[in-house]
């Protein structure tokens, strides 16, 4: 418990400056996942929470960070994530994107946590709701492993991340 | 000027501090305040972080898994067989306690696979490890094994209360219930259900005590408490078979270690689930349930 706590707080020390800034972006998010441990099962994995900020480098490139939390068959895990999301498409309210981000975590369990990470690219569409707030489509393809839970049960598999979020 | 209601939408380093006076709820564009402090984006981000902490499963311990059985691993699933591969037509799908490892059941629950007439045993993963995420996961197992012909379900803890949920929810789909540690939730009432239930319990169970499982027995059917699988009731009416275990505690109805808040068990993890699998065994065969596949 001791280390994960020391992560958490590392992980909201982290975001806590970036929230003084405009671009952060809530959303709930849908895992599901079709290999595992190098077989093809399609399932549901879980679901979770992230949290992202964003900052602009130019018109169309942003970097971001990211704090996410969730819940998976098999384990509650948290990550940290950094990014970048490129606009390539802008039409009235709408614009599409194209991001990959890297992702450094733990998984959450007693009497040690685990370390866990991973690589995602993402497919987004936005709709401006007004100058400040937009809605957002998330489709991705993500790899995760956690070396540590070999000896356990499913420690490297894909999911195909589906989310809804609002950044504000 | 532009009102902006502090609950729902904190605007911080705004394009000058423009002043909003007269509402309780609104504050200076920009200025930090307390109540700035506790809005919606600290609340998002504080939220999951702060149930992160809480949310550790228990690592499973080393499992010594008999050789006579054969696990598989599924992503929604584990399914545990005797290796000869003969089983009774009667499985049991089994939903872990909460915040504890699904893998953390396999050595227990491979004793009961191995014994009578051996059975197949689905270990059903959680999200989460929280079987309150999908109470119902359960009752997929029906597609995924036609050649089990009847189930009975069980689990420990949070599994067991969920368990009573699938039950309520799918009562046709299940002869029997097992509960350890557990009982129904009060919205859930099994009382005329026409399945059988074996509920379990350490006697140094120090999470779940022997009052509250009394205090819910009107929630399942006619109720038996028995001191050895002997006393087991027989007949065809549905029962509740109630049975302590002596010197037994609630971590050792899975093999994750000890766990905050319990008792200490006098009996060795092995001598408490070679006790359960003989009283599910037992549960079994009085309930008609133990026959060979063909």
């Amino acid at each position: 418990m001791t280390s994960s706590r020391k992560f958490l707080v590392f992980c909201l020390l982290a975001i806590a400056p970036a929230l003084s800034a405009q671009k952060l972006e809530v959303s709930f998010r849908g895992y599901p996942s079709s290999w595992y441990n190098g077989f093809f099962e399609p399932a549901l994995d879980g679901g979770g929470l992230a949290l992202t900020y964003f900052h602009s480098l130019s018109g169309n490139i942003r970097l971001g960070a990211s704090a996410e939390y969730d819940l998976l068959l098999e384990r509650n895990e948290c990550y940290a994530g950094v990014g970048i999301l490129w606009k390539f498409w802008e039409h009235n309210r709408f614009s599409a994107h194209a991001g990959a981000s890297v992702l450094n975590g733990i998984n959450l369990f007693r009497p040690k946590v685990l370390y866990t990470g991973g690589a995602e690219a993402t497919g987004r569409l936005e709709f401006r709701l007004s100058e400040r707030t937009a809605l957002s489509l998330t489709l991705g393809a993500r790899y995760t492993l956690s070396p540590a839970y070999k000896n356990y049960g499913v420690w490297r598999h894909n999911s195909w991340p589906v989310g809804i979020g609002i950044s504000f | 000027m532009r009102l902006v209601d502090t609950h729902i939408c904190v605007s911080t380093r705004g394009k000058g501090d423009e002043e909003v006076r007269g509402k309780g709820n609104l504050y200076l564009r920009g200025k930090f305040t307390i109540m700035n402090f506790l809005s919606l984006k600290y609340f998002f981000l504080l939220s999951p972080l702060a149930f992160g902490l809480v949310s550790c499963s228990y690592l499973p311990e080393k499992q010594d898994i008999p050789g006579v059985v054969t696990i598989y691993e599924y992503r929604n699933y584990i399914e545990i067989n005797p290796a000869s591969n003969r089983y009774s037509k009667t499985g049991l799908v089994f939903y872990p306690g909460g915040l504890v490892d699904p893998h953390a059941y396999i050595e227990p629950l491979s004793d009961f696979a191995i014994s009578g007439k051996g059975h197949k045993v689905v270990i059903v993963k959680m999200p989460g490890n929280l079987a309150v995420m999908n109470p119902t996961q359960g009752a997929w197992v029906y597609d995924d094994f036609p050649d089990v012909e009847q189930w009975v379900i069980g689990g420990h803890s949070l599994g067991g209360v969920m368990a009573c949920a699938t039950v309520n929810q799918y009562p046709d789909f299940f002869k029997g219930l097992v509960l350890m540690a557990a009982y129904p939730e009060t919205s859930t009432n099994l009382n005329n259900w026409e399945g059988s239930v074996l509920s379990l319990r350490g006697q140094f169970d120090g999470l779940v005590d022997s009052l509250q499982i009394a205090s819910h027995q009107g929630l399942l059917p006619t109720p038996f408490w028995i001191r050895s699988a002997d006393e087991f009731p027989t007949g065809d009416s549905p029962k509740t078979v109630y049975y302590t275990i002596p010197g037994g505690n609630h971590a050792q109805f899975g093999k994750y270690g000890p766990q905050e808040g319990d008792g200490t068990a006098t009996i060795s993890l092995v001598e408490q689930y070679e006790t359960v699998s003989q009283m599910i065994l037992k549960f079994f065969i009085i309930n008609g349930l133990e026959y060979d596949k063909q």
